[in-house]
């Protein structure tokens, strides 16, 4: 009985695995790809290995562009993008669900902090897309280019990195 | 066999034999019965087997972390299944075998592979953020496993994992918890405090039946955890504002959930204490709801932004509290023949009167009554205990009927 148990618990933590692959995989399969500007990268994480660290243009958002109210740290922000120089741009942000225009994608992040700058309050979203894991040794991107980030929103806004491009390559 | 109950055998045999309770050859009997094991951990395959499991474990991890790209996603994690799946079947093969300890290692191995499964689907699809909720998966369905079969060494992991993860939950601003604690940082002693006590409960709901050392893990714990929150929260008035001041002032619910979730947690495994006196097993209990009290206490004084001497007042009923769970947790393992919470009540104790001495240390005179009044005390404790192993081992060989 107990022996069977077990079994049915371990075979549950392949299923969960395997489940959750798969459900990334659908996700990804049936997403949108666009492309963000990148301006900041970087190390290594002892389970996953080396990443290129990345800092979207759109993760800082100024607190007045928030409609809604203001956000606590958690919180969910939908960020709309609209097209601009092959990249897409903040368009608005809201701490709601929001419809697209025409051209535009939202992508959903969460508010990981609050701070005040030259610029005046801003929020920092983290999108769940700042790690690029890659092969040992091919975690520091080289300097000076232009980076882009390839990003597959899902139909919900959630996003998935896919691909990282220094001055129009694909990286590593 | 509890250790206990063998040293135990082995002190008293003599005395029964010269008091003429059980001849020479019937000690000896009774003693062969029971054969000297040492205690779990400190048979070399237990150790040799763990630490081999650990560090296959390791070896696993970092083979994934070196990122092969030139392998597909599905190879990938089809191989760290077969490796999951194969490390606890040869853990079931050897225990069913006779070879338990052996298979401890493997169930460990084969704990440790599914956290590298989980890795390496975060890897594969560059999930970045959310990394408590990863350990949160690991944890929530290792443990299930864990407790069925059940293995002592795939419930520690469980439990190291569920650690781990309350401690990145608590430092995750995004949490529930962690944006309660940005608001204000001493709360975060009292969310541990809270789970120090929660685990303690957690740790008494195992009972003394066959989850006995889960029990003892949890217990200890818990106690490690409630004594490393609450001596910070003693001392709140003398780290000034930089402390006690916070950002908001809105009510940390999560916290506040938290503790109220410890005193239930605490009132339900009061009824899986040993069997005594109802007055007498709620002890315990009482002791523990005491410094839930107070952590409930230091909530709203720190919400309210109270005055200094609120905070005095609240540091010497630290000092009193810490105190009485100390003394609780001596005078209930001297009785339950409990010797880990001796062992923790004179810690309690002794780490108490050092937070008294940095706390006082601007006023001698007033350390040095406090120290001399913690000694005597101390002493007197000593003796009690003394006095109550003689009347206790007087009780157990006096001759039936006599009594």
């Amino acid at each position: 009985m107990r022996r069977g148990l077990f079994i049915a618990a371990v075979v549950l933590q392949a299923l969960v695995l395997v489940g959750w692959s798969a459900s990334l995989e659908w996700e990804l399969a049936s997403a949108v790809r666009i492309r963000l500007e990148v301006v900041q990268r970087d190390p290594r994480d002892l389970l996953r290995g080396d990443y290129v660290w990345l800092q979207y243009v759109i993760a800082d958002i100024p607190l007045e562009t928030i409609a809604g109210g203001r956000p606590d740290y958690g919180d969910r922000v939908w960020v709309t993008l609209a097209p601009q120089d092959n990249v897409y741009a903040l368009a608005a942000a809201n701490r709601a669900p929001v419809a697209p225009g025409p051209g535009q994608r939202v992508i959903v992040g969460r508010v990981q902090t609050l701070s005040t700058t030259a610029r005046g309050p801003e929020v920092h979203i983290v999108y769940g897309i700042e790690r690029l894991y890659v092969p040992e040794g091919r975690g520091v991107l080289p300097r000076g280019g232009k980076f882009e980030a390839e990003i597959a929103l899902a139909a919900g806004g959630r996003p998935f990195l896919t691909r990282v491009f220094v001055d129009g390559r694909p990286y590593p | 066999m509890a250790p206990s109950f063998m040293r135990r055998l082995r002190q008293e045999t003599p005395s029964w034999v010269s008091d003429g309770v059980v001849t020479a050859q019937q000690a000896e009997t009774i003693l062969a019965r029971y054969p000297e094991s040492g205690r779990w951990f400190q048979r070399p395959i237990v150790i040799f087997s763990v630490l081999g499991g650990a560090l296959v474990v390791l070896a696993a991890a970092l083979l994934v972390a070196h990122n092969w790209h030139e392998i597909p996603r599905w190879a990938k994690l089809a191989g760290v299944l077969t490796l999951l799946l194969g490390a606890h079947a040869g853990g079931l093969v050897l225990r069913a075998r006779g070879h338990g300890l052996m298979g401890e290692g493997l169930f460990v191995l084969g704990g440790g592979l599914f956290l590298v499964g989980i890795a390496l689907l975060g890897q594969i699809y560059n999930l970045a953020g959310g990394e408590s909720d990863a350990v949160l998966l690991w944890w929530a369905l290792l443990l299930p496993a864990a407790y069925v079969l059940p293995s002592i060494a795939l419930i520690a992991l469980g439990w190291l994992g569920a650690s781990v993860w309350f401690w990145m939950f608590v430092l995750d601003r995004m949490t529930w918890l962690g944006r309660d604690i940005y608001s204000n940082g001493s709360l975060g002693a009292v969310a541990f405090g809270a789970a120090g006590v929660l685990v303690w409960a957690l740790g008494a709901l195992h009972g003394d039946g066959e989850f006995r050392r889960a029990r003892q893990l949890l217990e200890q714990l818990g106690l490690l955890t409630i004594l490393v929150a609450m001596v910070p929260l003693g001392l709140l008035r003398q780290l000034g504002a930089w402390w006690s001041s916070g950002e908001a002032t809105r009510w940390p619910v999560a916290v506040l959930v938290l503790i109220g979730l410890a005193a239930v947690a605490v009132g339900v495994a009061s009824f899986r204490l040993p069997h005594d006196r109802p007055v007498v097993r709620a002890g315990p209990a009482a002791a523990l709801l005491l410094v839930l009290l107070y952590l409930f206490a230091v909530t709203l004084q720190l919400i309210h932004r109270a005055a200094a001497d609120v905070f005095r007042v609240l540091g010497w009923t630290n000092w009193a509290i810490l105190l009485v769970v100390a003394l609780a947790l001596i005078l209930y393992g001297a009785r339950w023949d409990r010797s880990a919470w001796i062992n923790w009540g004179v810690i309690w104790i002794g780490v108490d009167a050092v937070a008294r001495y940095v706390e006082l240390v601007g006023t001698m005179l007033q350390a040095s009554a406090l120290f001399a009044a913690t000694g005597l005390f101390v002493i007197a404790l000593g003796g009690a205990l003394e006095l109550l192993r003689r009347r206790v081992t007087a009780r157990a060989t006096a001759p039936r009927g006599s009594a």
